[in-house]
């Protein structure tokens, strides 16, 4: 009973958890658009800007404001606008203020207000609102306009960052619902032999069928309320801890975990619900059929039926590996997931058959009476240890599923952007304060040239701004001629004449190629003259970096020029962020259906022994050594687990091989994932071995005996 | 052979036992009755070694089993000494010729030998052709003779029988019952069976009666008496 009633309070703690993020995402949606400019209709009544950077690898939000008339109201997060030279911050920034001397020279500024739980999307937010100087706002720049406030409705996300708590939705549902719904089903069956002879016993004196599954249900039904109740209780109490812990980068504040009474109490429902349909699906043989039960007639062999979902899941990974072209994607992921769908659930209906083969290799060593009594359990009754064996599997296939995440994720990853050791950045910036000429004399910039999105009447464009020296500097190829003081463009480029005839004299066609810090390179679509540069510009200075450059220092002394400037890959490459967020995620998710799983496994391999206690007893009396019946338990359930696990292994490996079909490079599975995989099986069947082998034989023998 | 002197065993409040003396010879049949809660059973545990007792002490061919550590103990018990339990408590994954063998095996034989050894003790107790079937397929009288088969096929010095017929009906019981004395008789061995009905205490040479945790009557006088007349 405790044992169920235990497996009831982790399921219900794990669901509870999961129904808390959609409210969660939906207040830190919340606060993300209390954080938006505004802009309403008719003249703004400050100048702001919002700028996304990456600090230290984290998304950081850099709000300027400029509100010169104190009549205007802040918002209510906020204690009054910081005037120039002043900054309201969230607290994790800060501490990197504190920490970091390349944040301290982006924010030198004065800290007046701490922000708090009113405006942060999650604790971790980096988030600056910056008071500055007017005339610092640089005449162009489109990102810098008159707004009216702050606080939007929008459908938009909240940030890269904190949206992953909507990843952890997704990823963590897979991984905690499906072992979830095992450990209930497992929890449902503890000490199922002790209640069916019961339950027989009481319809031989006459109780009638119906009466016996109410009893059945009521039992059950009592038992895993009061432990889910409990499970849920724990999560309340857990919940303001977790704030504190958070996984990996993703953090929340504990109040945003605010799932309704009413969701909370379907979980609670929906738990002590599948626990009685699992127990009086296993429960209606004996009562339907009493004397069997007395009479422990001997268990059916297993139909072979088994085996199709094991045999339809690999085949159709096998067709999504050979015959299905990844491409045609709708096709592929139907056929993908089916196959990892029947995959799992044949691992786990072919375990009679794991248990078969285990005796037929445990009856080679039958001179020893524990190989000898293992093997005849395994042979009497091959399903009975499937409830202890399938958490155990299941894992092994989960953890094999995410291993093909995270090396997928490390290799899309690697494909983006690389870092500034590439040896090119690019930096954007619309402050007025900004010197271009103090770029070139930068230590380690060898040279630059700027770019700028102009809208030629059909969209922004990229044009370089510069002298044709410059452009044959930077340019790997050019097609065309340059013509000094002219502008020039990309033949292909569709533009609005008037806007082109306001930018000034047009000359020859012109296009030309630039490598871009991402490995990638950019068709310009001409090139602009400096002084014809539009005034609402924005421009974007791609650096030549000297090889071994002293990357910090080059960072410190933009920042200096410009404290706002935004740089792209000197304090963190991109992949950093990501693959730090979703491996943080996938290993989180891991973690949980290893514990879930094994908590399942392991109450039913103790529940098994504690069933068997009264044989145990028995042949204790008669004199076998108690080490004995220890080693006969733990072979029982180790010997065809090893088996399980090895299936489970490889087919997953199966799985994340086809999985790999996606990529459009061919992407290995390193030696580690191999360890990881089959590591995680043979951790779990230790500890199913040591906790069969202590909890068999613990009843003394006279317990065997007839008693007063 | 076994004795115990002045034992005595309580339970919370209860003596189950009071200052109890006995003697068994070798190759003895005693039947010990009492009605329900008088102690019996609980004298049978300590005569088996199964309980220590609080005070005093039992001896079996000299040594003292209540000073023996529980392995050394679990050892007389699988080499000297046979049980028979009320619902014969076969393991129920073996067949019933793996189950005689299996305190033969355990107690050091070969298993080839254990099985030729089970095999003789099924044939003398008439189930030799159930040797291969598991307990669930057969009879209760049957599983109950194997049962009989087990406790005696390693020939030990002293059958233990708690109620070993208390599940079986009247016809079954006395075939057990006779199975049991006659071959225990044949082999040497001593019975300590523990009953309610007087008519199966018959079957036995000695006839204890335990009231309240204390021997009340011993027919062992008179029966002494009555074969020397004969």
């Amino acid at each position: 009973m405790v044992l169920m009633a235990l497996g009831a309070a982790i399921a219900a703690f794990s669901l509870v958890s999961i129904a808390a993020i959609p409210e969660a995402a939906s207040r830190q949606d919340g606060r993300f658009d209390a954080q938006q400019l505004r802009n309403d209709e008719g003249p703004g009544v400050f100048l702001a800007t919002s700028q996304d950077e990456t600090i230290n690898g984290r998304f950081s939000t850099r709000i300027a404001v400029s509100v010169p008339d104190t009549g205007v109201e802040p918002p209510p997060w906020l204690d009054r606008f910081p005037d120039p030279g002043e900054i309201a911050v969230s607290p994790a920034l800060i501490d990197l203020i504190d920490d970091n001397d390349l944040v301290r020279l982006r924010y030198p500024q004065t800290v007046i207000q701490a922000l708090d739980q009113n405006v942060l999307i999650a604790p971790n937010q980096l988030l600056a609102v910056v008071g500055v100087d007017q005339a610092d706002f640089a005449e162009r720049g489109s990102r810098t306009r008159a707004v009216s406030g702050f606080g939007v409705e929008s459908n938009d996300l909240a940030g890269p960052d904190p949206r992953a708590i909507r990843l952890m939705a997704l990823g963590i549902g897979v991984f905690v619902v499906v072992p979830t719904i095992v450990l209930m089903a497992t929890s449902a069956r503890l000490s199922a032999r002790s209640r069916e002879r019961r339950l027989a016993a009481l319809r031989l004196i006459g109780i009638t069928p119906t009466q016996a599954r109410i009893a059945n249900s009521v039992e059950i039904a009592a038992i895993t309320l009061v432990g889910a109740l409990a499970g849920t209780i724990g999560w309340y109490l857990f919940r303001p801890v977790s704030q504190h812990i958070g996984i990996g980068p993703i953090r929340w504040w504990a109040a945003d975990l605010a799932p309704s009474a009413g969701v909370v109490a379907a979980i609670v429902a929906a738990l002590a619900i599948v626990a009685v349909v699992v127990a009086r699906i296993g429960s209606n043989p004996a009562i339907d059929d009493p004397l069997a039960e007395r009479h422990q007639t001997a268990p059916k062999p297993p139909s072979r039926l088994r085996l199709v979902p094991l045999a339809a899941g690999l085949g159709c990974l096998f067709a999504a590996m050979f015959v299905i072209d990844a491409r045609n994607n709708n096709t592929w992921f139907a056929v993908f997931g089916a196959g990892n769908a029947l995959t799992v659930l044949g691992l786990i209906t072919s375990i009679p058959f794991a248990a078969r083969s285990a005796a037929l290799i445990l009856e080679r060593f039958r001179e020893r009476p524990s190989a000898h009594l293992a093997a005849r359990r395994l042979q009497h009754e091959p399903t009975a240890i499937a409830r202890t064996v399938a958490g155990l599997l299941l894992v092994v296939f989960l953890a094999g599923f995410a291993q093909a995440l995270i090396v997928t994720l490390d290799w899309a990853t690697s494909q983006r952007t690389p870092d500034a050791r590439d040896g090119r950045t690019r930096i954007s910036t619309s402050w007025a304060s900004f010197n271009e000429g103090e770029l070139e004399s930068i230590n380690g910039v060898e040279s630059f040239i700027s770019t700028a999105l102009i809208d030629l009447g059909d969209g922004p464009s990229r044009i370089v701004i510069g002298t044709c020296s410059d452009l044959e500097r930077h340019a790997s190829q050019i097609v065309g001629v340059c013509e000094p003081d002219t502008i020039q463009f990309d033949p292909s480029t569709s533009f609005d004449d008037k806007v082109v005839a306001q930018l000034g004299p047009v000359g020859t066609e012109l296009r030309a190629t630039i490598d871009l810090p991402d490995g990638g390179s950019t068709i310009t679509s001409g090139i602009l003259p400096p002084d014809l540069l539009p005034a609402d510009a924005v421009l974007e200075y791609d650096l030549d970096l000297a090889p071994g450059a002293d990357l910090e220092a080059v960072g410190a002394a933009l920042v200096r020029a410009a404290p706002g400037i935004s740089i792209s890959g000197i304090d963190s490459p991109d992949r950093g962020r990501l693959i730090s967020t979703y491996t943080s995620l996938v290993t989180a998710a891991t973690i949980i259906a290893i514990l879930l799983s094994l908590a399942a496994t392991l109450a039913a391999a103790a529940d098994r022994s504690l069933e068997r206690r009264r044989h145990a007893a028995h042949l204790t009396a008669l004199g076998l050594p108690p080490n004995t019946l220890r080693n006969a338990e733990t072979l029982t359930l180790v010997a065809p687990l090893a088996i399980g696990i090895v299936a489970a292994g490889l087919a997953t490996v199966c799985s994340a091989l086809t999985y790999f079909q996606l990529a459009e490079s061919p992407i290995e599975l390193p030696i580690s994932s191999f360890a990881i995989i089959f590591g995680i099986g043979a951790v779990g069947a230790a500890l199913t071995a040591i906790t069969a082998y202590t909890t068999t034989s613990v009843t003394h023998p006279t317990t065997a005996l007839r008693t007063e | 052979m076994l004795r115990c002197e002045e034992i005595t065993v309580t339970f919370g409040s209860t003596r189950a036992l009071d200052r109890v003396s006995l003697s068994i010879g070798a190759g003895e049949s005693v039947s010990i009755m009492g009605a329900s809660g008088s102690g019996k059973s609980t004298l049978l545990q300590c005569l088996a070694g199964l309980r220590a007792p609080e005070s005093g002490g039992v001896w079996f061919d000299g040594q003292a089993l209540h000073e023996m550590s529980e392995k050394r103990r679990s050892q007389v018990r699988l080499r000297d000494f046979g049980f028979v339990f009320q619902f014969g408590e076969l393991v129920p994954e073996l067949s019933l010729l793996e189950n005689v063998a299996l305190p033969v095996w355990m107690g050091g034989m070969s298993r080839s030998k254990a099985n030729r050894q089970a095999s003789d003790a099924l044939e003398r107790f008439g189930i030799a052709d159930l040797a291969g079937r598991r307990p669930s397929d057969v009879s209760g009288g049957e599983q109950q003779r194997a049962a009989v088969a087990r406790a005696l096929a390693h020939s030990p010095k002293v059958v233990f029988a708690d109620e070993p017929t208390g599940a079986l009906d009247s016809v079954n019981a006395q075939t057990v019952l006779e199975a049991l004395t006659d071959q225990a008789r044949a082999q040497g061995s001593a019975v300590v069976m523990v009953t309610h009905e007087a008519r199966l205490a018959s079957f036995c040479d000695r006839e204890i009666v335990v009231r309240d945790g204390a021997v009340v009557g011993d027919d062992l006088d008179e029966r002494l008496a009555a074969r020397s007349v004969q």
